[in-house]
């Protein structure tokens, strides 16, 4: 499948009830070192609750400006979150479904990004 | 792949309202558009392009006769103008009047717009001889220009009026 | 001196390559309707492109890559498309009517009927853009463009009574004969013509093409802010010109030929010489800068290499993707469709596309992994935002006043 197709999907948990939708798809350069950088691992999914439009980079928590943008860009992300690879249950054409019991990590990224995903909540 | 797809939840109400009013918009704006364009609107704005395409010609071939004008110039513009009236001319030629009254609006325009190709075929005859025959002068031109502007600012008037 | 004269070239070439077919068509509309009560429009236009220029100049100094590229790779595939799809369709838009503005100036110029003159253009905007040198081609252009200064010498040569133009200036109203939809319908086209999308995005893959670094950046800065506004004067004169002489007269401006009156009648042959060269030299430069840009944006989405700075051979695609759109705007052109009026859409349609232009490039030019100690100040993001608010409302505005007015007729 093409990761680009997975982005607005709906994600549902393990009951079935519609948490948001894939408005990001997280990796790790921490694979198998390259000439140019590591290979790319997916970490996870980045869920979001009201729109699946792409963060702008606003996700990044050091990026503020210009101000008015960045809250308008986090106010609609708001209560995103990150879920792991390995608490996803199914990945459907229609649904992504997550398993029971899932963490929510923070959706942010610390530093410009190059950091792994916070400790979230 | 997928072994048990959950029923899709169903869409708000929103969408379809939108659609709704967005139709309406549309259909108001339509009306607003047709309501301004009837025969005697349709006149008016080919008279109104038309008597500023004659004033150009006629700036045109003022500033050849006092040569702040090439002959390329003069024709290339003549030439614009005419062309604008031509447009109103066939505009105004398939208006299907339904009245006496846009019946007679119609006549008369077409009437003036057709004094105006002719002077125009003065004007730009002029330009294009440069020898002394029996070609018309410029100022022969510009007199035909003249005439067919007054008839064009008549019925404008008439037109503005009503 | 040698830097000052650098200095002195940027900026003539910038007065120079502001004016374009829009900006010519669309001031000698206006100013031959609304005389110069649109003339605030003007100001806010240049104030904006001032503003985008430079922080997408920024961009591409700080960051050694064009506006673009930085774009698609930090919004995502998406943005970037939407991104580039608006600013590509009234790119091809504007490559057609400056075309057609080249074939219609060099028809003034030998009464040889400009859809004969529509190849020949279309053919030496190629040969330029395969064989010759950017900043070459940058300042010919540029300067020759220059001579468009006629138009203010003739505002002066006509001795208008430059108080009724003062007054018309600094208390705008809607004229007799004109409705507020009209006069708000041609200040959203006047503002899309003063800030064409294009302009931003070539400024800043001309800025890669000649290799600017952060050292240049006083002297793009110069260029812009002393460059712009001066052309923004040349397209108020423009307004002045048409508003002295075919206001008066009742003529309202639907054609090239009407353009240029004004300034034959204030300064004869020799000003209608100097006028006819300027505007060729004016639309043939925008032709190549917009015929650039289309193959730029295009290159700069999909990772082909691109730049005039390559020989063809190596920026195959890019050179290719030019040609193909210099062909889409010829086979439009050759339909008979008149150019002005196509100018007079893509100025409303450069409009209506601006939001998706400049929002990205404020967002860009703020991220500090690309910019470094280069992102915007706050004194520019707060411009910025007030002037993505004007752009959004004049985007939103333009459509349901195209319908209403009738596009303006």
């Amino acid at each position: 499948m093409i990761l680009g197709d997975l982005l607005g999907t709906p994600v549902r948990d393990a009951d079935g009830g519609r948490l948001g939708r894939v408005a990001d798809v997280r990796f790790v350069l921490d694979g198998t070192p390259r000439q140019l950088m590591s290979e790319a691992r997916v970490l996870g999914l980045v869920v979001s609750p009201h729109s699946a439009a792409s963060f702008l980079g606003y996700e990044r928590i050091n990026l503020a400006q210009p101000w008015p943008l960045a809250n308008l860009l986090r106010w609609r992300h708001r209560g995103s979150y990150l879920v792991l690879w390995e608490d996803i249950a199914m990945v459907g054409k229609d649904a992504v479904r997550l398993r029971p019991g899932f963490t929510r990590y923070s959706a942010s990224l610390e530093d410009g990004g190059r950091q792994r995903a916070g400790d979230g909540k | 792949m997928v072994l048990n797809t959950p029923a899709s939840p169903p869409l708000r109400g929103s969408r379809p309202r939108r659609r709704l009013s967005v139709t309406v918009l549309c259909a108001g704006l339509a009306v607003l558009v047709v309501g301004c364009s009837g025969v005697s609107g349709s006149v008016a704005s080919a008279v109104k392009d038309s008597s500023s395409a004659v004033a150009t010609a006629r700036l045109a071939l003022r500033q050849d006769m006092e040569g702040k004008l090439t002959r390329a110039a003069t024709a290339t513009t003549l030439d614009d103008a005419l062309r604008e009236v031509d447009t109103g001319r066939s505009t105004v030629q398939k208006l299907s009047p339904a009245t006496r009254e846009d019946r007679d609006t119609q006549r008369q325009a077409l009437e003036a717009l057709d004094a105006c190709a002719a002077a125009f075929a003065t004007a730009r005859a002029a330009v294009s001889a440069d020898d002394v025959g029996s070609a018309p002068t410029t100022a022969d031109g510009d007199r035909a220009l003249a005439a067919a502007q007054d008839a064009l600012n008549q019925l404008g008037d008439k037109a503005g009026g009503t | 001196m040698k830097r000052l004269l650098g200095v002195a070239l940027g900026i003539l070439t910038a007065i120079g390559g502001f004016v374009d077919i829009g900006d010519l068509v669309t001031n000698a509309v206006v100013g031959s309707r609304f005389g110069l009560s649109l003339v605030w429009v003007v100001a806010v236009g240049v104030v904006g492109i001032c503003l985008f220029a430079n922080m997408s100049g920024r961009v591409a100094a700080a960051s050694g890559r064009a506006t673009f590229e930085v774009i698609r790779e930090r919004l995502g595939p998406r943005a970037g498309l939407a991104n580039l799809s608006a600013s590509f369709l009234i790119n091809l838009m504007t490559v057609t009517a400056e075309i057609g503005g080249v074939a219609l100036a060099l028809q003034l110029a030998s009464s040889v009927h400009y859809l004969l003159w529509i190849p020949v253009a279309a053919v030496a905007v190629w040969l330029v853009i395969w064989r010759v040198k950017f900043s070459i081609m940058e300042n010919v252009t540029g300067l020759l463009g220059l001579t468009l200064i006629v138009f203010a010498v003739a505002l002066f040569l006509l001795k208008p009574d430059w108080g009724v133009l003062a007054g018309q200036a600094l208390a705008p109203a809607v004229p007799d004969g004109e409705t507020v939809p009209t006069y708000w319908y041609y200040a959203i086209a006047l503002f899309g013509a003063a800030m064409t999308p294009y302009e931003v995005f070539f400024f800043s893959s001309g800025a890669v093409e000649e290799g600017w670094t952060v050292k240049d950046l006083v002297q793009s800065r110069l260029n812009v802010l002393v460059g712009f506004p001066l052309g923004g004067l040349l397209s108020v004169a423009i307004a002045g010109c048409a508003a002295v002489v075919l206001l008066p007269a009742g003529i309202a401006v639907t054609s090239l030929s009407q353009v240029i009156l004004p300034v034959a009648e204030g300064a004869g042959k020799l000003g209608l010489a100097f006028v006819l060269v300027g505007v060729v030299a004016a639309t043939f430069g925008a032709a190549l800068e917009t015929t650039l840009s289309s193959g730029y944006t295009l290159a700069q989405f999909f990772g082909w290499s691109w730049g005039k700075f390559r020989r063809p051979v190596q920026a195959a695609r890019f050179h290719l993707a030019m040609i193909i759109c210099l062909l889409v705007g010829l086979a439009v052109l050759a339909t008979g469709v008149d150019p002005v009026l196509v100018t007079e859409y893509s100025v409303v349609f450069s409009a209506i596309a601006l939001p998706l232009t400049y929002l990205p490039i404020l967002i860009v030019s703020n991220d500090p992994q690309y910019m470094g100690q280069h992102v915007n100040g706050r004194a520019v993001n707060v411009l910025g935002m007030a002037y993505l608010v004007i752009i959004l409302v004049a985007s939103l505005a333009a459509i349901p006043l195209m319908i209403v007015t009738g596009a303006g007729s």
